[in-house]
């Protein structure tokens, strides 16, 4: 594999000639992407008029279609993908399995339920503000009860895997009991929630998921370095220096933190955490915890399953239904391939 | 191998006294569980009349029908469905080195889902004894495409897993599309989907009977092996086992267990996940008796859970796959906790 | 770094003054619920020469080796690195004197050698200075001492199990510290292969003077390449010194309950155990 080494007095990286190619093929797609999900939709919008819309010319009807609608969704669904994809990539790596998704270990689950709560308890009054505060709430109540349970003599990678495991089957089961003890209506708009959408997404939310990313990002940069060695067995990462503990806590706090913004912006769209890690992981074949890979592919993922939701008019199908229906099929694609080709 | 051998066998010598005093209580335990669970209910039997209902069975008696037309067939459903479920989730526990496995991995549920889902649909059958078999014949076409995409009997456990939850997302999204588009199959879907274990015939149990007894006596051959392969796929050959094989036995068991308990009473999440890590709290890493004692937690806690939903506190009608997860993930988390050496 | 006594090899019976030994335990005990695993060891692990630790099953020599490179929480005692106790320095800084390679290790999937090798160089690097020019160097040279530069694009689980360890010896190589600790390094491994993996960190020893201190289950190939032994009986030290001084007949039946014959290795003229 070739690489190239970039050194400045400070600095120094290794960049592999394959990562580079996927990347910028990545973010060629992303952009192209984006761009695709801008002018398709009910009301066509042609791209020669964008320019003018965004400096202030245009319909007032095109103004709110692009400015008020078509922007901040496609932004949202950008952000939550990426904290998707990273949160996964990053829960998949430091535990060692390709299963330990934010979804499957727990931390979805706290979230939903503390929105659910929400929901309830405001009744009628209840306002995006509000289900967004049940469910940073609950993610965070779930992340402190999950950690301090499997706190002892540090943070073990399996104990927090197997809490969070039951941990999480009890809150959804909680979810499952709130549905059932409440009136049809709420329940409809529970259960639009927990599936997942994009549908009405303001500028709030863009804030909200670009703004926790941008914060992040010099944490995230950082902690690439040791969690690509997290991988080793424990006793060699220590070996190397690793304080595995005070790692594990960060990179849990911080998985939580964007599998939370995640699903305060989107819900708690099934597959993106699970699938994105690998996905970029087989695209980049060089046994690292690919983050901006896995990040890339989710937002990649949402955008496309919300501009299918979008273009689908006529069903009303929400995002969360076209997550799985086209990560499914890209990652079963990656297996066939792979499988031909001998490799993983 | 010294730490290992040194830390295990010291508190393992102490523990098979330990093994049996279970195995005796976990039996006393079912045993009144079950008296309990034909006595208790929206109105309570007394137990002459349970007596009577068993050996003078009386068509005109209102209490004789409920114990045998309902109670019955729902307590031997709890049994075979809960023993059956964890009993497979150990198995592919086993199989696949990774404790977050779930026998769901393999694409049976989803593809029981998706199963039904078409037959609604395509079919209009909305008769849950057809539901059955289309369940059946599901899980049966999925679980060789994972088993298949998975690499078939040579694959890694990776490309499994990674086949598994990628098909099960996919049919999981197709079948929730159908869904959102046709109102009629939603309505007849939300019922079965519930894994609830009232509305039980004893017909369905009996037709049921030969592919549990069958998925048994393989999941026995399986554990068998699989207890061998701990010792390294080497020593495993030298025993005269064919590791490939065991691979498609486990699978086959799997399938047979898996699908018989959801077509019988849909999907149940939980207790294949969960109920084998707490069995090997009490059975130590032996395969043999962690099947055994599955098989024991799995049906008591699944009667449990059917009883408790039962309670009018729960509105006397709580599914039993909810309240599973409800009492399951707490006392989990709590034999987690107790176990003072953690993981090991 | 170098030491006289590895220089020549007949000063290695002589044990270097306590004072600036550079790895020791001092009343080291370890207890794993409530069970002694270690008990009140002291001992010396002297600088620049080969130390093997043996001793039958679950004697503690791997908790030994663990504690020794603060990977063991310990329930009295301490290890001095340095002089100084090696759990209140920085995990990091321990990192770049002192390197321990666990027993058979799984690397994660799809790795190659040279990414494996690489990771050895953690403790000298950070999230900014990824790739500097002494890490290409040290994992260039610990490719080429193994012998592995051939086979670093290769993936790690291609390999033979030989191999595989040797890729991780590179590791513990590039990762150019005064002290490797290796626990079982020739596990699964063939005799050929086992002799060549040992006389590979007998050449470390020797061209470099790194100290190392390994657990071995054979006796006669740790009597063979130690220069200083050290023998466990249940968690405490039995005996200790030159392989003559710990391979004795006497020796051998109290440690490992065993009824034999020491003989001098024709080829070495190191003590031979023939069991009776």
């Amino acid at each position: 594999m070739t690489h190239w080494t970039l050194r400045l007095p400070f600095i120094s990286l290794r960049l592999s000639a394959r990562g580079s190619a996927v990347a910028l093929a990545l973010a060629l797609m992303i952009a192209a992407g984006a761009l695709l999900a801008l002018r398709l939709g009910t009301y066509p919008l042609v791209a020669g008029t964008w320019v003018a819309i965004l400096g202030g010319g245009g319909s007032d009807i095109e103004q709110m279609i692009l400015l008020d609608h078509r922007l901040p969704r496609i932004l949202t669904a950008l952000g939550a993908g990426a904290c998707f994809g990273l949160s996964g990539a990053m829960f998949q790596t430091m535990l060692r399995n390709p299963l330990a998704s934010p979804d499957v270990i727990g931390f979805n689950a706290g979230a939903s339920c503390g929105a659910l709560v929400a929901i309830i308890t405001a009744g009628s009054a209840a306002t995006g503000g509000t289900v967004l505060l049940g469910a940073l709430l609950g993610a965070f109540c779930t992340a402190v009860l999950v950690v301090g349970l499997a706190w002892r003599n540090g943070l073990q990678a399996e104990r927090l895997v197997l809490i969070g495991l039951g941990g999480g089957f009890a809150l959804a089961a909680l979810s499952d009991l709130l549905l059932s003890r409440t009136d049809a209506r709420t329940a409809a708009d529970m259960t639009k929630w927990l599936i997942g959408t994009l549908n009405a997404r303001d500028w709030q939310d863009v804030t909200l998921v670009w703004a926790g990313l941008a914060l992040l990002s010099p944490v995230l940069v950082w902690l690439h370095f040791p969690l690509a060695r997290l991988g080793l067995p424990e006793d060699l990462a220590s070996g190397l220096g690793l304080r595995l503990s005070p790692l594990r806590l960060t990179i849990t706090a911080l998985g939580i933190v964007l599998a939370t913004l995640a699903v305060c912006s989107a819900g708690p769209l099934p597959f993106v955490a699970f699938a994105a890690g690998p996905i970029a992981r087989s695209l980049l074949r060089n046994g690292q915890p690919a983050l901006l890979g896995a990040s890339a592919i989710g937002a990649l993922l949402v955008l496309a399953a919300d501009t299918a939701a979008r273009m689908i008019v006529t069903l009303h199908l929400p995002a969360g239904v076209f997550t799985a229906l086209i990560g499914g099929p890209v990652m079963i694609w990656l297996l066939v391939t792979q499988l031909r080709k001998g490799k993983l | 191998m010294t730490l290992i051998t040194t830390t295990a066998s010291r508190p393992q010598r102490k523990r098979i006294p330990d093994r049996h005093l279970w195995l005796l209580l976990a039996l006393v335990g079912l045993a009144l569980l079950s008296c309990l669970s034909l006595r208790l209910g929206l109105r309570p039997i007394g137990w002459n009349e349970i007596w009577a209902s068993f050996v003078a069975y009386s068509p005109e008696t209102a209490n004789h029908i409920v114990i045998q037309q309902m109670r019955l067939p729902r307590l031997l459903a709890a049994w075979l469905g809960g023993a059956a479920l964890a009993t497979s989730g150990m198995l592919i526990q086993g199989l696949t080195r990774n404790p977050l496995a779930d026998p769901g991995l393999l694409g049976i549920n989803a593809g029981a889902a998706l199963g039904v889902i078409l037959c609604i649909f395509l079919l209009g059958i909305s008769d849950p004894a057809a539901f059955v078999w289309v369940a059946m014949a599901g899980g049966l076409v999925s679980t060789i495409l994972v088993f298949l995409l998975g690499g078939g009997q040579r694959g890694s456990n990776l490309r499994l897993i990674l086949a598994g939850a990628a098909l099960s997302a996919l049919f999981l999204a197709l079948g929730r599309s159908l869904l959102l588009v046709s109102q009629r199959s939603l309505d007849v879907y939300r019922f079965w989907v519930l894994g609830g274990l009232d509305g039980i015939e004893m017909q369905t149990i009996f037709a049921l009977l030969p592919i549990f007894g069958f998925g048994a006596a393989l999941a026995l051959i399986s554990a068998f092996h699989l207890n061998a392969m701990i010792l390294g796929e080497d020593t495993a050959r030298g025993l005269g086992l064919r590791t490939a094989g065991t691979r498609t036995l486990a699978v086959a068991a799997i399938l047979c267990l898996c699908a018989a308990t959801v077509s019988m009473a849909g999907p149940i999440a939980f207790v294949g996940l969960v109920v084998p890590h707490m069995a090997r709290r009490f059975s130590g890493a032996d395969m043999r008796w962690c099947t055994l004692f599955s098989a024991l937690l799995g049906a008591g806690l699944l009667m449990l859970a059917d009883l408790v939903g039962r309670l009018p506190f729960f509105g006397g009608n709580m599914q039993a796959g909810v309240m599973v997860a409800l009492i399951g993930g707490p006392a989990f988390v709590w034999l987690l906790r107790r176990n003072e050496r953690g993981l090991r | 770094m170098t030491h006289p006594a590895c220089q020549s090899p007949g000063l290695s019976a002589h044990q270097p003054a306590s004072r600036d030994v550079r790895l020791r335990a001092q009343a080291l005990s370890v207890a794993y619920a409530q069970a002694p695993i270690l008990s009140d060891l002291t001992l010396d692990i002297p600088d620049g020469e080969i130390t093997v630790i043996v001793g039958p099953n679950a004697c503690g020599k791997s908790t030994l080796l663990r504690s020794l490179a603060r990977l063991q929480r310990l329930s009295a005692g301490q290890v001095l690195l340095d002089g100084k106790n090696i759990h209140h320095q920085r995990s990091r800084g321990v990192a770049q004197r002192l390197a321990i390679l666990p027993q058979s290790p799984t690397a994660p999937e799809g790795l190659t050698v040279h990414d494996l090798v690489s990771r050895g160089r953690t403790p000298h690097q950070s999230a900014l200075k990824q790739w500097s020019r002494q890490d290409a160097r040290a994992v260039e040279q610990a490719l080429e001492r193994t012998s592995m530069g051939p086979l670093a694009q290769r993936n790690l689980e291609a390999l033979s199990g030989g191999q595989r360890q040797r890729a991780w010896i590179a590791m513990a190589l590039a990762q150019e510290t005064d002290i490797l600790l290796l626990d079982e390094p020739t596990t699964y491994l063939d005799l050929p292969h086992q002799i060549e993996l040992l006389t590979l960190v007998q050449s470390l020893n020797q061209d470099s003077g790194q100290t190392v201190a390994m657990v071995l289950h054979d006796i006669n190939l740790a009597a063979r390449f130690a220069n200083h032994m050290i023998a466990l009986r249940a968690g405490e030290v039995f005996a200790k010194g030159r392989p003559e001084q710990v391979v004795t007949r006497e020796n051998m039946a109290q440690v490992f309950g065993l009824k034999c014959q020491i003989i001098s290795d024709p080829v070495h003229a190191t003590p031979h155990v023939i069991p009776e």
